[in-house]
């Protein structure tokens, strides 16, 4: 009994500390990103939650996970589409950094995760992890992005894209009420 | 004869009575009476940074709203009780109208946390 409650506190804490340390840690960028950069990490950030959405509409039956799927799925596909045609106005070339390449190996670890959930769990799991997903990402644009960005266009399209983030963000923990009430 | 004198004295009284009253009475209470016809208006919903602007609109039966989408991602509009109308999803910059018969809540069903309320003055 005892060897149970000591895992558990383990399981706890390390699921504490995960959530500590994953969520705020793209805001927590150190060096100062150029436009290129900020444009890279942008489409990143939005190509991962398309990706997160393409293993929902393939693992699940939920009428509301695949809702929200298919307007994240949408959604953060219009949000590059403006990315590209404006770092294509600009003639920018969107440049791999520190903080693109964590959010891809990050998204790698979260789709590894999701695959390998069963139907039953799958649902609760993708949900939880728009959620903290979508705060990481709202907290990145809100304290790196925005304020590192020196082309106005790229900085206003940014600034356009977090109230779409917000309400996604609404939409999931939505979503994850009626989880929890189940 | 004398009789007939005495009903159309009657008669024009009735008549001049009738005019006075309806003349008397206000433009306000003749609409209320359906006595005259109203003018509609037309009205506009702004969809923007996730929000319909603005969120209440007070109108009259049978004037319009039209609502444009200015946002990156597409919306709809969609009555929120019983879905009795929507319009397609709207693309950026796309605008959609109706003629509003009764009071409504409405939302976007591509972000459900996105309403609006439309108030029929009485």
């Amino acid at each position: 009994m005892k060897k149970i409650k000591d895992f558990m506190g383990i399981v706890v804490a390390f699921s504490i500390i995960t959530i500590v340390t994953i969520t705020p840690v793209y805001a927590q960028q150190k060096s100062k990103l150029t436009d290129p950069e900020i444009a890279s990490a942008a489409v990143v950030a939005n190509q991962n939650d398309i990706d997160f959405a393409k293993i929902a509409r393939q693992k699940s039956k939920n009428e509301e996970v695949l809702k929200f799927a298919e307007t994240m799925a949408k959604d953060h596909k219009a949000v590059i589409d403006q990315a590209v045609a404006l770092v294509t106005k600009l003639k920018v070339t969107p440049k791999d950094n520190t903080l693109s390449r964590k959010l891809t190996a990050d998204a790698a670890n979260t789709k590894k995760m999701l695959l390998s959930k069963s139907a039953k769990s799958f649902d609760k799991a993708y949900i939880d992890n728009e959620v903290g997903y979508h705060k990481a990402v709202i907290a990145t644009v809100e304290t790196v992005l925005i304020p590192q960005s020196t082309n106005e266009e790229l900085k206003g399209l940014l600034q356009n894209v977090v109230p779409a983030l917000k309400a996604h963000l609404e939409h999931a923990e939505m979503v994850q009420k009626m989880f929890a009430s189940k | 004869m004398r009789r007939l004198l005495k009903i159309s004295k009657k008669g024009v009284a009735v008549l001049f009575a009738i005019t006075c009253l309806y003349s008397c009475t206000s433009p306000e209470e003749r609409i209320k009476k359906n006595e005259v016809a109203v003018s509609t208006k037309a009205h506009t919903v702004v969809i923007q940074q996730m929000k319909f602007a603005p969120a209440e609109l007070i109108v009259n039966e049978g004037d319009t709203v039209t609502w444009i989408n200015r946002d990156i991602v597409d919306h709809n509009v969609t009555e929120e009780a019983n879905k009795e109308w929507s319009s397609s999803n709207l693309r950026q910059g796309k605008t959609w109208s109706m003629v509003v018969k009764k009071a409504a809540t409405y939302f976007c069903t591509i972000h459900p946390v996105m309403k609006g309320k439309l108030i029929v003055k009485q």
